[in-house]
């Protein structure tokens, strides 16, 4: 009988003895992956949306209630890229921890010089973020105060593991800047190089390389493409001598494959990947990129 | 900033009290010597004071290009630089004047600052400032219908042959406080001004998975009696929705509480007492004729890009047929959405509503369902097909209707809709109804519940 009792204590703390990690939910894979830099092995991960999905605008499933409802930090973007999707469903998440004003919601723009903000004062040019371009995390410089945030964040939620989490921000730190010293020879070619992107979201990008971009395959942010509109990229295309054709894989890829075709400028597709597990799937991301610039140089 | 400032304070005045014996010691020299001496002094103090000068602008300059005081800014920008070599030091250095220069300068390339190894403030004056007004928004719904025969005003839904406004709503959302939020939703219609919903919902402080909801509110009935018109996939509401919850909806003053239970897929229970209200389903005369109504939903992923949600309603109350009358209400809904990208997806939703009614000569049994496709396949145009069936069980009010519907939506803030309705209703002639409706959005009010 005593037996059985200690079984059943055991297996009714089981769930709470495991828990222990702290349950850490980002709304986009890229601070998943730094959020899994910092806290390592004590936390566990997870990203709402998923690598080919676009984060303006994300179709909420009430499984994202779930994982939030049970999230001890949210990692957002901020900066309104969220606002369609995620504040109902923070609501519906009757999770306390998590709702803004709480140690466990970070915005994690907090901190970081941002482009364009103020720009628009209405909607007349399209749907533009008025307190800032939130692509932020596409400079990796940023990521040095990205991380610093996440690493705060979890030392707030989880005092025993401070120092952990400061030795780790210090290695991401460290690693971060090897490789913008690594990077730092391939974006030398890249200054003043001019491109087309599809959406605003390179312009921390070109912040950092020193690409310029001429042109948006969008009209206007929001905005698809008009037949006008592309007949007046190709020609652009053409004029500028662009160098290349960026867009993000959930954007579809018909108008940038066929200004590719028509003026034999190399397109390049990117989206972050499915791997949230550390600081390696977010270098991934600027390996890529500069790998393909660098080949469209050529 | 400041520690530069004392310790070059410091230097100066070590340097000037240097200086200062000097003149004691000329004691016995001549005056010529003396007045020599009081130029050279004049002319260090001059240059010092200059210098100081020059100093204070260049720490006001810098000052100014780091102008944000966020804390881990600071903290992280220092780390960086410190490993770094001295060569790489003078040109983070030249950078940062670089930056002083172009925060003056209007026209800014982001170009300016590529390449930086370390953390980046790129030029930009801050000027965000943090309102404490709620989110207001409106949106209006107009419709330009044709019918065969004009159906009359029923709800929310185009009423006449001609030119209709179905609603303007204003919504005022906001946080009130670390523990609850509130919505109101004012409805603006042809002849009058209704609160649509106003309600608080709690945030936190509650045990694990339990919310409240206080105020007036559409009942959680089903999966289109809580929708407002704006997030109706088709012009007008469901027949029955109309018929069978009530002409305006079943929407009522009340409590609501709802729990998320803790499993790993989504299970929510919804329990409602209100103040039965509802014509011809809970308009019980007697003083506490209340209205108790819950929901059961569940909902899972099948696959990465495909959800199902199913839900059972219930509701029971008292209707004014006579004293002690009671109406029962049972719904089932089942939703199945496969939705892989933004631009792409195709969603299936049924429902299907059963109310019995106590009478004075007994019981009045009714029925009905409706069940509707919609696809999009651009980030702008999107169709659908449904079909609406009352008389389920058998009756004599069988009601048939079947409308195509197609919506064209040129941003995320404005939306046409063009839908064709047949109805086939049991001892009438069949109507036609064509409709075309814009719907514009004024504000931040985006986001809604799926």
């Amino acid at each position: 009988m005593k037996k059985f009792l200690l079984l059943l204590i055991t297996l009714i703390t089981f769930p709470f003895t495991v828990q222990a990690k702290l349950n850490v939910v980002a709304s986009i894979p890229e601070l998943a992956a730094l959020a899994q830099a910092i806290g390592g092995e004590r936390i566990t991960v997870s990203s709402i949306a998923k690598a080919n999905q676009d984060p303006h605008f994300l179709d909420a499933r009430p499984s994202f209630v779930v994982s939030l409802s049970r999230a001890d930090l949210l990692i957002h973007v901020g900066l309104g890229l969220e606002v369609g999707w995620l504040p109902p469903l923070l609501t519906q998440s009757r999770n306390g921890k998590i709702q803004p004003g709480n140690p466990g919601n970070l915005d994690a723009s907090t901190g970081i010089s941002l482009l364009e903000i103020g720009a628009a004062q209405d909607r007349s040019g399209g749907d533009i973020h008025p307190m800032g371009n939130p692509h932020y995390w596409l400079d990796p410089r940023n990521s040095f105060i990205i991380a610093q945030n996440i690493s705060q964040s979890l030392s707030l939620l989880d005092a025993e593991g401070k120092s952990y989490y400061q030795e780790r921000l210090s290695t991401f730190q460290t690693q971060l800047k090897s490789k913008l010293q690594t990077w730092s020879s391939q974006i030398e070619k890249m200054r003043g190089k001019k491109i087309v992107s599809y959406h605003r979201s390179l312009n921390y990008f070109t912040a950092w390389t020193g690409l310029n971009v001429v042109a948006y395959i969008e009209p206007k942010p929001g905005i698809p493409p008009s037949s006008k509109h592309v007949t007046y990229l190709q020609q652009l295309i053409g004029q500028e001598k662009v160098t290349a054709i960026f867009a993000e894989s959930f954007y579809p890829h018909k108008v940038p494959e066929f200004l590719s075709q028509k003026t034999k400028v190399p397109l390049i597709i990117f989206s972050n990947s499915n791997d949230t597990q550390g600081a390696e799937a977010y270098f991934a991301l600027f390996e890529k990129l500069l790998k393909e610039m660098n080949e469209a140089i050529k | 900033m400041n520690h530069r400032k004392l310790s070059f304070g410091l230097c100066a005045s070590l340097l000037l009290g240097s200086l200062l014996p000097s003149p004691l010691l000329a004691k016995t020299t001549s005056v010529k010597e003396l007045t020599e001496e009081v130029r050279q002094l004049k002319k260090t103090v001059e240059k010092l004071s200059t210098l100081i000068e020059t100093q204070n602008k260049r720490i006001e300059q810098l000052e100014k290009s780091g102008s944000t005081p966020q804390t881990p800014t600071q903290v992280v920008k220092s780390k960086p630089s410190e490993n770094l070599s001295d060569e790489q030091k003078s040109s983070q250095k030249n950078s940062e004047t670089e930056a002083v220069v172009s925060s003056q300068s209007e026209n800014e390339t982001p170009a300016q600052n590529y390449g930086q190894i370390g953390p980046w403030k790129y030029p930009k004056k801050n000027n965000l400032a943090y309102k404490l007004l709620p989110d207001i928004s409106l949106i209006g719904t107009f419709t330009t219908a044709y019918f065969s025969e004009d159906p009359g005003e029923v709800g929310h839904d185009p009423s006449r042959t001609g030119f209709n406004l179905q609603e303007i709503e204003i919504a005022f959302q906001s946080v009130i406080d670390p523990y609850i939020r509130a919505d109101v939703y004012l409805a603006f219609t042809e002849d009058h001004i209704e609160i649509e919903e106003a309600f608080l919902t709690t945030l936190s402080a509650l045990p694990k998975g339990l919310q409240f909801r206080g105020g007036k509110f559409w009942m959680p009935f089903g999966r289109q009696n809580p929708k407002h018109l704006e997030q109706w996939d088709f012009i007008n509401d469901m027949i029955i929705n109309r018929r069978l919850l009530g002409e305006e909806g079943f929407n009522e003053f009340g409590i609501e509480v709802s729990y998320l239970f803790p499993t790993p897929f989504f299970l929510q229970l919804q329990a409602v007492m209100s103040n039965g209200e509802t014509e011809t389903n809970f308009d019980g005369e007697r003083k506490g004729d209340f209205a108790y109504s819950a929901r059961l939903s569940g909902s899972g992923n099948i696959s990465q890009n495909t959800t199902l949600l199913a839900g059972a309603s219930a509701a029971f109350g008292y209707n004014n047929s006579g004293p002690g009358n009671a109406t029962n209400l049972f719904g089932g809904d089942l939703l199945l959405k496969w939705k892989p990208s933004t631009y792409k997806g195709i969603l299936w939703q049924s429902e299907y509503i059963y109310r019995r009614r106590e009478v004075p000569l007994g019981m009045e049994d009714e029925g009905g369902l409706y069940s509707y496709l919609l696809g999009n396949w651009s980030r702008r145009w999107s169709a659908g097909l449904r079909v609406d069936y009352l008389g389920l069980p058998k009756n004599e009010d069988r009601i048939f209707r079947v409308s195509p519907m197609l919506s064209f939506r040129p941003s995320e803030f404005f939306r046409l809709k063009l839908q064709y309705d047949y109805t086939d209703q049991e001892g009438l002639q069949p109507n036609h109804a064509a409709m075309l409706q814009w719907q514009f959005n004024m504000g931040p009010h985006g986001a809604h519940q799926f």
